[in-house]
């Protein structure tokens, strides 16, 4: 009783074969009914673990509550940024239209190329230095005549082209040209009896 | 569909069962656990579960003890020389109950402690139902053979 009889084998065989109506469509149609007869809170239904229970709120209430606070956040956004784009106006100092046309022309970002700058590490063995006619100056540094020969040409005064001259290490003065200024004597000179205080009488106390 | 098809009485019915399957498939779907088996085995014991719903709602189980019943033999060259259509023809005959006993025990694989815990009977009765089952078959298919 507890064993399949051959028979039986035969008939599981064939019935796996047997023929099935093209129903599908009203299958579906039947499910389609079925889902949407169906409650929302069908206790059939497995429960959700994200789903929260909230006594006496529905699914319904809560997804309306969560659209509104949704749309209030979005109007307060919206809010504040124009309310920010309008301080920012007030802010904002007036702006000037610049004439490209009638603008001063600015000056080249580029230096021209015939000034030569002097680098400390290709400083040559004499060194040269803008000289600027109308100062008189004395200047400490020997100068090279042949120099000047160079094709360089010097920035003008009020550039603000800077040079890096360096004085010459090594550079000896003639003596002669130093002058010795004699200091102002600072302070009160006691000569050497001057510490000691004599009394002329000794009964003047 | 061919599962629904053997448990059914005509096309109509089977796609009643179907339908009524897949809606508790879409119901429950997220309580399907990969582990245990996989998505086949699943809906084909979903699909079995609302089928024995079905012919316990139009059919009355009687309790009845049967341990021990002669064998009827039924000669496999006849079985085999009938079609599919034909075999399930003489199965849907069948007494709902004795029905359902039979392709949950040949068809299927069930053994009699499951078909019994399944359409909450005892053992007897599901041992019962087969073996009217089978002598059912057993003169039905002797008619073919005759005609």
């Amino acid at each position: 009783m507890n064993l399949k009889q051959p028979y039986e084998i035969l008939i599981a065989d064939k019935l796996e074969g047997l023929p099935v109506p093209d129903m599908a469509d009203a299958i579906w149609a039947r499910i389609e009914l079925e889902l949407d007869a169906a409650p929302s809170g069908d206790a059939t239904e497995p429960a959700n673990p994200l789903h929260i229970a909230t006594p006496g709120i529905s699914a319904k209430t809560m997804a309306l509550l969560g659209g509104g606070l949704l749309a209030l956040v979005v109007l307060f956004f919206i809010i504040k940024k124009n309310t920010k784009r309008t301080e920012d106006k007030e802010l904002q100092p007036p702006t000037h239209q610049t004439d490209t046309q009638n603008a001063p022309q600015q000056l080249p970002a580029t230096v021209p190329d015939t000034v030569q700058y002097m680098q400390p590490a290709t400083l040559p063995k004499t060194v040269l230095k803008p000289i600027d006619s109308s100062a008189s100056y004395i200047d400490p540094v020997l100068r090279n005549d042949d120099a000047f020969q160079l094709p360089l040409a010097l920035p003008e005064k009020d550039s603000a082209v800077s040079l890096n001259v360096a004085p010459r290490i090594g550079t000896s003065i003639d003596s002669s040209l130093l002058i010795t200024v004699p200091g102002k004597p600072r302070g009160i000179q006691i000569p050497d009896n001057g510490y000691k205080m004599k009394n002329s009488k000794r009964d003047s106390l | 569909m061919s599962v629904a098809m053997r448990y059914a009485r005509d096309e109509h019915d089977a796609a009643d069962i179907i339908s009524l399957a897949f809606v508790k498939l879409f119901k429950s779907i997220a309580t399907f656990d990969n582990s245990k088996g996989n998505f086949h085995g699943w809906l084909k014991r979903i699909v079995i579960n609302e089928a024995l719903t079905h012919i316990k709602q139009r059919s009355r189980f009687s309790s009845q003890q049967l341990d021990h019943a002669e064998e009827p033999i039924i000669n496999n060259a006849i079985v085999e020389a009938s079609d599919a259509a034909e075999v399930m023809h003489f199965i849907k005959q069948l007494p709902p109950a004795t029905h359902a006993v039979f392709v949950l025990f040949a068809v299927e694989g069930y053994t009699h402690k499951e078909i019994a815990l399944h359409l909450g009977i005892s053992e007897g009765t599901s041992k019962w139902h087969l073996s009217e089952a089978r002598k059912n078959l057993k003169e039905k298919i002797s008619h073919l053979k005759k005609a």
